[in-house]
């Protein structure tokens, strides 16, 4: 489903399921961009725009947006991907999985990894880059989130939170503040420059998982998702060199059950968050750069390319042999 | 008695005997649907495995009953592909002990509110990627190219020549190669090699995969109609051919004729290899006029003594000679000849005199056999072959032989820039054979022209001095 947050009210009383989905609020464009010129997306995949999934069939899949094609696919074996992230400088894609995080270069010929960082004890299950794609962020199971310099391949810093398990980690545009969460129902803010730590728990009845946290490009809302289909969102105040403060503004029944993922759009004005839809499961999400559309990873092995005008399906994009767990797409608009 | 064309008892083998092993699909094919071969109507025998649907052995499935591969062989291979593919990887181990080095410097971005206004300069719009390309399902058989090895990393495929029967004819003889995962069936597979031709071979009208079968077919294309059509439903991963063959289903295709290459050696030792149909069917006259048509060596006037004129020798035995023309060529099996005119020596023969005169010569058939282009009066060019032997230079034309003594050969000179021999003529020579003082022998390249002047000049050096006239 998703939301606007244009419009807050405090967190209680939370809003019932089936909450109005407005369509996306269309912005004006510059018309002079990069790729109008490019056909079909083809030329455009190499270096403008690049969509991967990933699942459980071990495989990293790199697509074509227009065509839906897959070209190029890496191996990712002896284990399912987590998450997925790509660089800024879309060369490089990051997969998160089990006792691993493994870098693969989007313009080389191998299906092979280029960097393997290995040596991790349990399942790695949140990824990221920071914007100029020096450092790198991961969280996991094993209770720690990792920063990585990726120019020496070194772990830099490493927080703990006390034994839970990492479940998703996102970064402030600032580039200073890391929001993670974990099984607890606990979120972190965890300052960077100065190591500083503050503590949220949203739901304060009893240990509600987070599922998912996330923050709008222009570092004015964080909302987070937990397993009992809520989903939160407040104002970030300060952070622009300042201590971060937030402050409720929205809380909503987003499903009666469960919530996987949330994610805001670039333009700052949907988030989306995914469930269990039937019997099949959407696990993750991304908006494109023009926020006009949303791809979608879900367990009937295929992602799908929505557009959020018209709620259809644009493109399906076929060639997973297991569920699709992670989607990432990447064009230069996206900043965060 | 059993014979082999007992039914009962060719079931009953296919059934005991084959089945494990058979990785053509045909004997389980068979069985299926031909349920009566076994022994329930045939009254007598072993009545327990009649029914394919009851035999222990086939099995509907991938892999039930084949093994193709022992799983050491497939570890092995698979550890192989690991090792390899690690090699480009760079590997960073994590461990507790590692020092944490904290000095990456967080710059805070104080401009990200500011980067959130201005990146509509950079947006990509996803509707023209949508509609300036083509819709995926606009692109025929789109679907079944996921079907490729390559998408899928992690799992077996199997690696296939496909003829496809229905191309061109200059194109049709040469397979489609590819790589199919294991797990895909057979129309799958026909589907993906119908979307490399879509891809390949834009203008070939092509049907739907319901409307092709795949058949077994041999390395050179021909596909055996004697055998059913894998079915459309089975794995790939269970058929072990390398080379199969794409066929219309209504029929239509061509089979490709099947034809014999024989292999020619002109008289100026030029070879010549032509394809020719059945040899049982085909005379020695029939095929050396297909010779002379395609070479040019002679032109043939209708009148049968131009064939006749010339006779066929076995290739490397000048002593097996062929001049019954109205012989079957498939009679004398051999597939080399050597052309040689009625009266003349053969290029081979001249080859194996002079190895045997001169056997410390390491080529000797290449050293003293030259191909030539004359150029005589008028600037009148003509092909020949330039023979040197002990006494004499011969060159040989199309229709005729000029024969040099080398007692009428004052020199020769070498011009290397025009890759050509100059061989200066007696005045009595002159009178025999050409109105010219000199011969000019052009040769394809600057070594044979050095190698025929050197050759030429050894001779004339060691001419006896009387013999020569200056």
């Amino acid at each position: 489903m998703v939301i606007s947050p244009d419009k807050g009210d405090g967190f209680p009383p939370p809003a019932t399921a089936g909450t109005v989905l407005p369509p996306s609020s269309p912005t004006t464009r510059s018309p002079n961009n990069n790729l109008a010129d490019s056909p079909g997306g083809l030329a455009a995949t190499g270096s403008d725009t690049v969509l991967a999934t990933a699942g459980y069939d071990h495989t990293i899949k790199l697509w074509q947006v227009g065509t839906a094609l897959c070209f190029k696919t890496f191996q990712h074996p002896d284990s399912q991907v987590n998450d997925l992230a790509i660089s800024p400088d879309r060369k490089s894609v990051a997969a998160a999985g089990f006792q691993h995080v493994r870098i693969y270069d989007v313009q080389g010929s191998g299906q092979s990894p280029a960097v393997n960082f290995e040596g991790l004890t349990k399942n790695v299950t949140c990824i990221g880059f920071n914007r100029d794609g020096q450092w790198m962020f991961s969280g996991g199971e094993d209770d720690n989130a990792r920063i990585w310099d990726l120019r020496t391949n070194a772990t830099q810093k490493v927080f703990q939170t006390h034994s839970s398990p990492i479940t998703c980690a996102t970064l402030h545009p600032n580039n200073t503040e890391l929001i993670i969460a974990d099984q607890s129902g606990t979120i972190h803010l965890w300052n960077l420059k100065n190591d500083k730590t503050e503590q949220l728990i949203p739901d304060q009845s009893g240990t509600v998982p987070i599922q998912d946290v996330a923050i709008d490009p222009s570092g004015k809302f964080l909302a987070a998702v937990n397993n009992k289909g809520d989903c939160y969102i407040w104002t970030l105040d300060g952070g622009n060199g300042e201590e971060i403060r937030l402050s409720p503004f929205h809380r909503l029944k987003a499903h009666s059950r469960y919530a996987l993922t949330c994610c805001f759009s670039p333009d700052s004005s949907l988030v989306a968050d995914l469930h269990c839809s039937g019997q099949r499961w959407v696990w993750s999400a991304a908006f494109t750069g023009d926020s006009q559309y949303i791809i979608t990873a879900s367990s009937d092995n295929l992602a799908r390319l929505w557009s959020l005008e018209t709620a259809r399906t644009e493109r399906e994009y076929n060639g997973h042999q297991k569920p699709v767990t992670c989607v990432a797409y990447r064009d230069p608009s996206i900043l965060y | 008695m059993v014979l082999y064309d007992d039914k009962k008892w060719l079931c009953r083998l296919i059934r005991t005997a084959f089945t494990i092993e058979d990785d053509s699909g045909v004997c389980e094919k068979v069985l299926k649907e031909k349920p009566y071969l076994g022994d329930q109507q045939g009254g007598g025998g072993d009545t327990s495995s009649a029914s394919s649907e009851d035999s222990f052995d086939i099995r509907d499935g991938a892999d039930l009953g084949h093994r193709r591969r022992s799983n050491t062989a497939i570890r092995l291979e698979k550890l192989d592909k690991q090792k390899k593919a690690q090699n480009a990887t760079q590997f960073v181990r994590i461990t507790d002990n590692d020092v944490i080095k904290n000095d990456l410097i967080f710059e805070p971005n104080m401009d990200y509110q500011e980067d959130s206004k201005t990146r509509g300069d950079h947006v990509v719009h996803v509707q023209q990627l949508l509609t300036k390309g083509p819709h995926p399902d606009s692109i025929p058989y789109m679907r079944y190219a996921t079907f490729e090895s390559s998408c899928h990393p992690s799992i077996p495929y199997r690696k296939f020549a496909i003829f496809v029967t229905f191309l061109p004819i200059r194109i049709r003889s040469y397979p489609v190669k590819v790589a199919v995962v294991a797990t895909a069936k057979v129309l799958e597979l026909i589907g993906l090699v119908l979307w490399v031709i879509s891809k390949t071979y834009p203008d070939v009208k092509l049907k739907t995969v319901h409307q092709y079968n795949i058949q077994i077919s041999d390395v050179d294309g021909e596909w055996d109609n004697d055998f059913p059509p894998l079915d459309h439903h089975e794995p790939i991963g269970k058929f072990s051919f390398s080379h199969l063959a794409l066929v219309p289903a209504d029929g239509q295709a061509e089979q490709p004729k099947l034809t014999y290459i024989f292999t020619f050696l002109l008289p100026n030792a030029g070879e010549l290899r032509v394809s020719l149909p059945d040899p049982q069917t085909i005379t020695m006259k029939e095929a050396l006029e297909i010779v002379f048509q395609k070479s040019g060596w002679i032109k043939l006037t209708g009148n049968t003594s131009d064939i006749n004129g010339y006779h066929l020798e076995k290739l490397g035995h000048p002593s097996v000679v062929f001049k019954d023309l109205n012989m079957n060529i498939g009679e004398t099996k051999c597939r080399e000849f050597c052309l040689v005119r009625n009266g003349a020596k053969s290029v081979q023969a001249a080859r194996v005199s002079d190895a045997t005169s001169k056997p410390e010569n390491d080529m000797p058939g290449h050293s003293e056999l030259f191909r030539v282009t004359v150029t005589g009066r008028f600037n009148r060019v003509r092909n020949a072959l330039c023979v040197i032997h002990r006494d004499r230079m011969e060159l040989e034309f199309q229709a005729k032989i000029k024969t040099y003594p080398f007692s009428h050969i004052s020199g020769v000179k070498l011009d290397a820039t025009k890759n050509r021999v100059l061989v200066s003529l007696t005045q009595g020579a002159q009178s025999n054979y050409t109105s010219s003082s000199h011969l000019q022998l052009s040769t394809a390249d600057v070594t044979t022209a050095t190698e025929l002047h050197h050759r030429l000049q050894c001779i004339i050096e060691s001419y006896p001095k009387g013999h020569k006239i200056s």
